[in-house]
């Protein structure tokens, strides 16, 4: 299924980067997870890496404007991200999964759909078409009546990623999407990012280092709230050439990253 | 927006609680059907005073979908989204609203299917009181969605109900002072002691602004995001409630007596026998015993020609003595209809002859003993059995009426017809010391 | 053993649902302390005071995946019984208990009959609608009996089963019946099956 495209979506944007954060902190609890980050996104589809606790988690729910920032600048699509003022036009061009997303077991895969639609605000002539189309994305379309509650777990990530999509957001944030989905899922998935890395700027943050290298084209490391790399995957592959443990060159180049930035700190 | 009502009807227990409020109705109505079968009054009383159970109950249960938000854990992904909190809450809301809208009104109509049939009166307003009882029930299940938002234990929504039925309980002992305003919040009042009474309009207005103020209470408290909503709820609360408790004025001005009500109906044929509006479709069985009551009645010169209902003028108020009432027109003998449980008075006959006519004729009862003994006279019995519901009398009570009526009989026939004429013209001008017409002067 | 008892309780949440239990029966007997100049509590309270004992105890009968639990090697059906069994005795040994106090709820044996009927209508809930449902049963019916009901002949006497005297044996016997069917019904089934896409949400 095609769909008309809107004159503001060709539109030249007016912002340098879609994602602008400057000596951004965010508090977790009491915890300061994210601290002095700084990082620039642009059109693509950018996978963020780190381990447990490094503030992924945190920097996503930031990013989707779920928790304010504590300081730092932040800048969303060229709007500020703590004016309260422009908060509301800035988020119908958001798309999030968050890591455990929470659903209505009751409802339908595509009333669950609409029903975050029309949160995003979508016109509501637009609504049934595009929430057809991004059920049939994900290849849940013979699913598509049957209650969330019987889903498997991967058939409700797809969910996820499709009430994610289903705005056509210039801003997609992903985390862990493909928690749960097969090998044969997984490639489809990435074949999607790509797809949708065209032309909006896609955030996926993942443990799985063969899904950034195969379907991103660019890779931000952090650890303990601050930038580690940002580079080409194809760049990460090459550090893991000599040296690192792990047992493919992506997994290698991450963990020598990881100790250089540890012993250099 | 209507498809995302849809949905939430669809998925939500918006019509779980739409069942158990019909489930709950019906066996409410169901355990008083004889009080109501056939008055539109008295069933709309009836199906509003299941609302003591049904506002607890939909407080639960818009507490129940209230909590649904941060139990699944929706509340990260909805806080990335743009819609403004009380648009959000709009669909859930008007789908409680609209379950529990169609489960009263449905219940209603059914009982209204039956009642129509049966009745013989349709008073103007009968349609304002479910309504009212559709805006109390909305603010309650509003009220209750706005404390699942904000308390989302499990605890909750049982908590809530036993709370309000206690609240309930409290209140309703409230309404058994007839001067206290505060009962007029009690969703059971005092029942009408008569079917021509009905309920006024103030007394339903004040229903009506506390419904309404429940609601708005609990929309912006579902919907509010800081304090100011939040002091406006509270406000919007307190000033319903005012004006809930002090509008209606006090329980004994709960009703007034409907006079449409209480138009006469009478049968063809001679002598006339008429009931109230209200009592029409009994009038069939009436008609035998009352022109049998009339025509032993005939003994006595200056005789009633007619037999008509009593009815009040005033509306009586529980414990008091004096019922109020018409008098009597000259020729004209009243009898009561309105005996307790709906039907009709099996000793008809003996109530209207109690007193050679006079016992409903608008005075104060008493000395019951020489009516009692007039009424056995003409009836040509030792002993009357009038079914005077309220009042039991022993055993040296009707010795003495056997006793009373034996000496009557002892005297020359034209004596017996001068004394108990006398007796009914005293009883008939509301003097009150009548045995000693009966006896002579001489009292056993 | 006690070990196992300890994690169990924690694992159910009863020590918070018992202060609340407790607390709300409390309350009560304060307020009745306070405000009535009678000393014996008024019928209509003292059978929402067992309902208001007895809800919070609701969500203790099911724990956060039952389906985990049922996994274990020993056997739940006694174990589910006793719980029930020990929120009936709870309830009532804290009404029983303001006896001898100023303000004292209802003939001991009826509060001992209603509670012990109470019970088992939760417990059947539980069993045939899960936690969450359960309380639907117990609380309209006693609602409706509350403010319908009255001393009455006849079968009408295992309707109104709550409102009836002391002495009453058709609501003794309908209240036995009542505990005794609960109790065996949750001890064979905890409730419906939770799907597997629900279970992290809780009750």
């Amino acid at each position: 299924m095609i769909r008309a495209v809107s004159a503001h979506e060709v539109a030249p944007s007016m912002h340098a980067w879609d994602v602008d954060a400057e000596n951004l902190t965010v508090k977790a609890g009491r915890r300061l997870a994210v601290n002095g980050l700084r990082l620039s996104l642009g059109t693509g589809v950018h996978g963020l890496l780190g381990p447990n606790g490094a503030g992924k988690t945190t920097l996503m729910r930031a990013l989707s404007t779920v928790v304010k920032p504590a300081g730092g600048r932040l800048s969303l699509l060229g709007s500020d991200a703590a004016d309260g003022r422009t908060l509301r036009g800035l988020r119908r061009r958001l798309g999030y999964l968050p890591q455990h997303f929470g659903f209505y077991p009751r409802f339908t895969v595509r009333e669950y759909v609409e029903y975050m639609a029309w949160l995003r605000e979508m016109p509501a002539a637009a609504i049934p078409g595009a929430v057809q189309r991004s059920i049939e994305r994900v290849r849940l379309a013979d699913r598509a009546d049957s209650r969330l509650k019987s889903l498997s777990g991967g058939m409700l990530r797809r969910v996820g990623i499709a009430q994610a999509i289903v705005n056509d957001p210039a801003l997609l944030l992903l985390d862990e999407p493909t928690v749960g989905l097969d090998p044969e899922q997984r490639v489809e998935f990435r074949t999607l990012l790509r797809e949708l890395g065209a032309d909006s700027c896609v955030v996926v943050s993942t443990h799985l280092v063969e899904d950034v290298v195969a379907a991103c084209t660019d890779v931000v490391l952090i650890d303990g709230g601050a930038l580690v790399f940002q580079g080409l995957p194809a760049d990460l592959v090459r550090l893991g050439e000599h040296g690192g443990t792990g047992d493919s060159p992506a997994e290698r180049g991450y963990t020598t990253l990881l100790n250089r930035h540890r012993s250099a700190s | 927006m209507m498809r995302i009502i849809r949905t939430e009807l669809r998925r939500s227990n918006a019509l779980t609680l739409a069942l158990l409020i019909t489930a709950v109705s019906v066996a409410a109505l169901g355990t008083s059907v004889g009080l109501w079968r056939e008055q539109w009054l008295r069933f709309t009383y009836n199906h509003a005073t299941a609302l003591f159970v049904l506002a607890p109950l939909a407080m639960a249960g818009g507490a129940m979908l209230g909590r649904r938000e941060r139990r699944t854990r929706v509340e990260e992904l909805i806080g990335s989204t743009g819609r403004p909190s009380w648009q959000r809450i709009s669909p859930t809301a008007a789908a409680m609203m609209v379950a529990v809208a169609a489960a009263h009104l449905l219940v209603f109509a059914g009982g209204a299917i039956w009642v129509a049939r049966n009745a013989t009166y349709t008073p103007a307003g009968a349609l304002f009181v479910p309504l009212t009882g559709v805006v109390v029930l909305t603010g309650a299940a509003w009220l209750g969605l706005a404390a699942g938002r904000a308390w989302p234990s499990l605890l909750v929504p049982p908590a809530l109900a036993v709370v309000g039925l206690a609240m309930q309980v409290a209140l309703a002992e409230r309404t058994s002072d007839p001067t206290s305003r505060l009962g007029n919040l009690a969703l059971v009042p005092q029942p009408q002691s008569y079917d021509w009474e009905a309920v006024t309009g103030r007394a339903v207005l004040g229903h009506l602004v506390l419904g309404a103020g429940l609601a708005a209470a609990g929309l912006l408290l579902a919907a509010a995001a800081s304090w100011r909503p939040r002091a406006a709820a509270g406000a919007v609360l307190a000033g319903a409630t005012a004006i809930a408790v002090i509008v209606p004025g006090t329980a004994s001005a709960r009703y007034y007596v409907d006079l449409d009500a209480q138009r006469l109906v009478c049968a063809d044929g001679a002598p006339q026998v008429c009931v109230t509006a209200v009592h029409a479709n009994r009038l069939p069985e009436v008609v035998a015993p009352a022109r049998q009551a009339l025509a032993l009645l005939a003994k006595l010169p200056g005789a009633p020609k007619r037999a008509v209902e009593w009815r009040s003028d005033v509306v009586y108020v529980p414990g008091s003595d004096e019922p109020g009432g018409f008098r009597a027109a000259p020729g004209t003998v009243q009898f009561q209809l309105d005996q307790d449980g709906g039907d009709v008075d099996p000793q008809l006959v003996d109530s209207i002859l109690n007193g050679a006519g006079t016992t409903y004729n608008g005075c104060p009862r008493i000395d019951e003993v020489a009516k009692y003994a007039a009424g056995a006279w003409v009836k040509g019995t030792d002993d009357l059995q009038p079914a005077d519901g309220r009042i039991a009398y022993g055993d040296q009570f009707h010795a003495e009426i056997s006793d009373t009526v034996g000496k009557l009989r002892s005297l020359p026939k034209a004596e017996q017809i001068r004394r108990v004429t006398a007796l009914r013209d005293a009883a008939a001008a509301c003097r009150t010391d009548l045995l000693p017409i009966l006896t002579g002067g001489a009292r056993p | 053993m006690t070990r196992w008892l300890r994690l169990y309780l924690r694992s159910r949440r009863v020590p918070l649902a018992t202060a609340v239990s407790i607390g709300a029966v409390a309350l009560i007997w304060l307020a009745w302390l306070a405000f009535s100049d009678r000393s014996e509590v008024s019928e209509p309270l003292t059978i929402l005071t067992v309902v208001l004992g007895l809800a919070p105890l609701i969500p203790t009968l099911a724990g956060d995946d039952d389906a985990l639990e049922s996994t274990a090697a020993l056997p739940w059906p006694p174990r589910r019984a006793l719980h029930l069994i020990a929120c009936f005795v709870m309830v009532t040994a804290a009404l029983a208990a303001t006896r001898p106090t100023g303000a004292w709820f209802g003939p001991t044996w009826q509060v001992v009959r209603d509670c012990a009927g109470l019970t088992g209508l939760i417990g059947l809930g539980v069993a045939l609608a899960g936690t969450r449902l359960a309380w639907q049963l117990p609380i309209s019916w006693t609602a409706l009996q509350v403010v319908l009901g009255g001393p009455e002949e006849d079968w009408r006497q295992v309707l109104y089963w709550l409102v009836q005297p002391a002495d009453n044996r058709v609501a003794a016997v309908t209240a036995v019946l009542l505990f005794v069917g609960g109790v065996l019904a949750y001890a064979l089934r905890s409730g419906p099956r939770v799907a597997a896409a629900e279970v992290t949400m809780g009750q």
